[in-house]
């Protein structure tokens, strides 16, 4: 195919996607091209300059090109949603890929489905996900699933100080930084030189080598600092089992009701709402018609994804390719609501479909 | 040319060090920082910050890409990069940055205002290079001088690429 006749077939094919989201009760919303990038920034940090393209307006400042529809989506149900309410909508979004494949496109279509409030988050996901697999069923994906939940339950169950717990709740999307942490707080990983000496220092800030105070942050958050590492290295080390957990949670990949039950058998107190959740939301894939043992579900699923995903995470991908993107991918973020909706949370979860990537694996075939 | 160019290795090829220009990109912050030795530091102290100030700590420097990779690599998050073409070492004196990502090739400059460079804050060891473009079409004239070049330099023939 041509590529004006390539961009034909995929547009049609996001057009047939918005109608079956809409004929399961969607609304289709628009999205604007140009977003604000202070928020995009501000909710994802510098990374997300390597990822999406940012361009200067003379009279709104620094604007990024959509790298998703689920920030403004989330912003417009925040401002004026009706509770449960679902969302379909259909468009390019833009991605830098500097350091990715070069054959990765830099502009796609998405189309994608939203479901916001409610009161079952099981049901919710199990739609989510049933209502994108099943506008696929050609295609016979490959389904992978996880769960942020579990890690951020196996977490908050530590037997530790609460900074310790928010360190490690905050790194749980960059999977390098939280080993980090977690081998230091396991005393498995050396303090930084002289800084027994510091911590034993009664008043560190009249060492020789201390120089001017300048700049923003004070004396005084020094100082604070200066304490809190003192309790740190008060702090025993987390317990082996502790780390053998979450490793265990982590290194977990299996069918999904095989996943459950091997969880299950860790034994663990704080993963035991999680994973009624987990079983919840695979009940109601079953009475979906989905076959949940057909669910690859896998530990350190979606850790790595652009959107910080605290829940039920999944893909779609195409079987034999692991060199394509996924074709859908999608979960549930809770916490982003409660970011844009400042204080006020909805739960939230939807996914996308890349409709160009539909196009060719049909032709393909 | 790593912060330019995208995928540089395949675009241009590292002739030969030119043995001068040696300077080092790296992350420096106050020196009465005294509980900051390391980016795990850094990042404990971002997230603090932020909490504080209610805006993400800024760190001014030049080279955008090479640093927001470094960072990222390491897992750093919740700071904000600042533009700085001039005296970066001067922004946290300025107030316009809380920490700086700046060459320096003897850290006396960093010294000199009030700054420390991070144990692990190497973000490239860089020196002058000679690069040869692999996407430009040559005539003969251009290979002729390219290999007097090599001569002059002594540098050894190309070997098939």
């Amino acid at each position: 195919m041509t590529l004006p006749a390539r961009k034909t077939a995929a547009r049609a094919e996001a057009q047939r996607l918005l109608r079956r989201f809409r004929d399961h009760g969607a609304e289709e919303v628009e999205a604007r091209i140009l977003q604000p990038a202070e928020e995009l920034l501000d909710l994802y940090g510098e990374d997300i300059r390597a990822r999406a393209f940012v361009t200067q307006d003379p009279l709104r400042g620094e604007m990024m090109l959509r790298p998703d529809f689920t920030v403004p989506v989330v912003r417009m149900h925040m401002e004026a949603g009706l509770d449960p309410a679902r969302y379909a909508y259909a468009g390019e979004v833009f991605r830098a890929q500097d350091t990715e494949d070069e054959s990765r496109p830099s502009e796609y279509l998405q189309a994608g489905f939203e479901v916001f409030g409610g009161t079952d988050p099981a049901e919710a996901e199990a739609e989510v996900f049933a209502v994108l697999s099943g506008a696929l069923p050609d295609l016979h994906l490959r389904a992978a699933m996880g769960d942020i939940g579990l890690l951020l339950a196996a977490v908050d169950g530590l037997a530790t100080s609460e900074p310790r717990k928010a360190a490690l709740r905050r790194h749980v999307w960059r999977p390098r930084r939280f080993r980090a942490l977690l081998d230091r707080y396991a005393g498995r990983a050396p303090l930084p030189a002289g800084r027994v000496e510091l911590l034993a220092h009664p008043d560190p800030l009249a060492l020789a080598e201390a120089g001017p105070e300048i700049g923003l942050r004070s004396r005084e958050e020094v100082e604070a600092r200066v304490r809190m590492l003192r309790e740190d290295a008060a702090t025993p080390p987390l317990a082996d089992e502790a780390v053998d957990l979450i490793d265990a949670i982590l290194s977990i990949a299996a069918p999904a009701r095989s996943a459950l039950a091997t969880l299950r058998g860790l034994g663990a107190p704080s993963l035991a709402h999680a994973l009624d959740r987990l079983e919840r939301r695979l009940d109601a894939l079953e009475r979906r018609g989905v076959d949940p043992n057909g669910v690859a579900f896998e530990g350190s699923f979606g850790r790595t994804t652009l959107e910080y995903y605290d829940g039920f995470v999944f893909g779609l991908f195409a079987e034999g390719r692991p060199d394509l993107p996924p074709v859908a991918t999608g979960g549930r973020y809770d916490a982003l609501t409660r970011v844009l909706g400042r204080g006020r949370a909805v739960p939230a979860v939807g996914g996308v479909i890349r409709p160009e990537l539909v196009v060719r694996l049909r032709k393909a075939r | 040319m790593r912060e330019r160019i995208a995928r540089w290795e395949e675009r241009v090829q590292a002739l030969a060090p030119m043995g001068f220009g040696h300077a080092d990109v790296v992350i420096a912050v106050p020196q009465f920082w005294v509980d900051v030795e390391t980016l795990d530091d850094l990042d404990a102290v971002c997230a603090a910050f932020r909490r504080m100030h209610g805006h993400r700590l800024r760190i001014a420097t030049k080279y955008h890409r090479l640093t927001r990779d470094f960072l990222q690599g390491a897992g750093v998050a919740d700071y904000l990069l600042v533009d700085s073409q001039g005296a970066t070492e001067g922004t946290v004196r300025g107030e316009t940055a809380e920490a700086v990502a700046d060459i320096t090739s003897t850290g006396e400059t960093l010294r000199a205002n009030g700054l420390k460079v991070l144990r692990d804050g190497l973000v490239h060891a860089s020196q002058a290079t000679l690069f040869l473009s692999r996407g430009t079409a040559w005539g003969a004239n251009e290979w002729a001088e390219l290999s007097r070049l090599r001569q002059q330099l002594g540098l050894p023939s190309p070997q098939g690429d």
